[in-house]
């Protein structure tokens, strides 16, 4: 069966067709730099209507890319939430609007639950149970999956997401943005040697707080610039690039031994970082736990993983209603 | 059982507000556990502007919860400050103080968080956008007329467009390294009543 997926749950628009939940067949990302460049000019990267803008044309290439006529396709999935209300009802109303014009069945997805599945798709002999850490700009999640469709959140972020931490330390430290691979640059040029947070105020928990680590390098930043010091910003890189992943390590092999699980996932942006990758497989090797993580078009947001958690979806609880509405706050459950 | 409002202290009819925490609150309360005490040192001046000392993230966190607490409908805050100064968990302090069904988290990444409770919050951070005309698709009139308060962080594109009166919240950083100088400018006679009632209810937490 063939799988049209939608994703406009943030600033990207989305489109690919997946065949049977596992193979891509095409995948196609319409991101704020492909569209200034397409477009010649500076777009508002924001704006719903931008999604509005982007996903007919993006439509029309994903099924030409895959070699696919509409009337092939057997089922189109669309993220209804987590994510910006405007984005959503974009994407939402299109596979809606497919899903009666081809007469065929129509299935929300939730964002979160789509990340998990960019596993399942780079990975196809992947089986649950498993440990997922999600860990992107805008999501910050330890996940015990039991099976498809059924999931247990173990731990989230209580302030800012892992990625958006990323992304503000490079703001304080002049990186500029993606703020992610910047840090991740930079840090292996220093040495990871600065204490930020002296203590784990969430210690025991699965849950992940990122403000404090944040707050930590803009006041030490602050205070050197007042002294008139140089700021060491290959070290802080480094030592706030250490700690973020020595509390994503702690929290997740801590679930690894109480979920007694033996397959570990990682997904979204963040799990394209170095460090973080290099720890991970070192400690999964030193555990003999199986690791996977997606390749890094498949870790940011895209619309293949979207299709195939539909399709397990789809198989699972058949089609969603057409009356489905966007959920911005949507948790998974 | 609950027990319904007539009036609040401010003097607005305010129907449907619930004494009783909404369930999930225990839960929460569990969760998240309960934060350190109000600031002390709070100052009014004489054009309605009140400045509060933080000496904590502890305390920034306890005056949103405070200021949650005498909220109504249609108000509006604009909080500015530099990265880490505390927007955000005041923001948070806010919805444990409203009795929101979830505390807030940042909204950077998804620009609009929708709290919901006896009074739903919306919590945005328009520091990505690039331009007035970006807001169009926000629908912040929408909000404001569903009986929600509003709390905006990076708002200033967003001041034109309201035109409406608002609170003026700005973090700045004190002299030791935890410490803020949190200063509430009141736009409007409604804003200076807020000051009015959340120094009062400052002074109350003081005096325990």
């Amino acid at each position: 069966m063939l799988i049209l997926g939608v994703e406009t749950s943030c600033d990207e628009t989305a489109v690919a067709v997946v065949e049977d939940g596992c193979k891509i067949r095409s995948n196609l990302i319409m991101s704020q730099v492909d569209r200034h460049r397409r477009f010649g000019g500076v777009v508002p990267e924001l704006a719903a209507r931008c999604h509005l803008e982007a996903i007919t044309p993006l439509l029309e290439a994903a099924l030409r890319e895959a070699g696919v006529r509409p009337q092939e396709i057997g089922l189109v999935a669309a993220t209804y939430g987590p994510g910006l209300i405007g984005g959503l009802l974009v994407g939402l109303s299109l596979a809606k609007a497919l899903s009666l014009a081809w007469n065929v069945p129509f299935v929300g997805v939730n964002h979160v639950e789509g990340h998990i599945y960019a596993n399942f798709l780079a990975h196809p002999g992947l089986t649950p149970p498993l440990l997922c850490l999600t860990v992107s700009g805008g999501h910050t999640n330890l996940i015990y999956m039991a099976e498809h469709g059924v999931y247990q959140v173990l731990g989230e972020t209580r302030d800012d997401a892992a990625g958006e931490a990323f992304d503000k330390v490079a703001r304080v430290l002049g990186l500029g943005y993606p703020g992610g691979p910047a840090v991740d640059r930079l840090a292996r040029e220093g040495k990871p040697e600065i204490t930020l947070v002296q203590q784990d105020r969430l210690a025991g928990t699965y849950d992940f707080s990122f403000s404090g680590l944040k707050t930590a390098v803009v006041n030490l930043v602050h205070r050197l610039e007042q002294k008139g010091e140089p700021v060491p910003a290959a070290d802080l890189a480094a030592s706030f690039q250490g700690q973020v992943v020595s509390t994503l390590m702690e929290r997740t092999w801590r679930a690894v031994e109480a979920y007694q699980v033996n397959t570990l996932a990682l997904s979204g942006g963040v799990a394209a970082n170095s460090e973080l990758r290099a720890r991970f497989t070192e400690e999964a090797a030193r555990r003999g736990v199986n690791l996977y993580y997606p390749p890094l078009d498949l870790c940011t947001d895209n619309a293949a993983m979207v299709a195939a958690c539909g399709y397990f979806r789809w198989r699972k609880e058949g089609p969603s209603p057409l009356d489905l509405a966007a959920a911005p706050r949507l948790r998974l459950t | 059982m609950t027990v319904r409002v007539e009036g609040g202290a401010r003097g607005f009819a305010f129907p449907g507000a619930l004494l009783t925490r909404p369930t999930g609150y225990a839960n929460l309360k569990k969760k998240y556990g309960r934060m350190g005490c109000c600031p002390v040192r709070v100052e009014k001046q004489h054009d309605g502007t009140v400045r509060i000392w933080s000496e904590n993230p502890a305390e920034t966190e306890e005056l949103g919860v405070v200021l949650g607490g005498i909220l109504q409908p249609g108000d509006l805050f604009f909080l500015s400050g530099e990265l880490g100064s505390g927007k955000t968990l005041f923001v948070r302090g806010l919805t444990q103080g409203m009795n929101c069904t979830e505390l807030a988290t940042s909204p950077t990444f998804a620009l609009v968080h929708r709290y919901d409770g006896p009074l739903p919050l919306y919590h945005l951070d328009l520091y990505r956008l690039t331009g007035p005309e970006e807001l169009e698709p926000l629908a912040l009139e929408e909000m404001i007329e569903e009986e929600a308060a509003l709390a905006i962080e990076w708002g200033e594109p967003a001041k034109e467009v309201l035109a409406a009166p608002y609170m003026e919240v700005e973090f700045r950083r004190g002299e030791a390294e935890d410490e803020r100088l949190i200063t509430f400018r009141p736009a409007g006679e409604r804003y200076r009543r807020i000051n009015h009632l959340l120094t009062e209810e400052l002074e109350k937490q003081a005096q325990r």
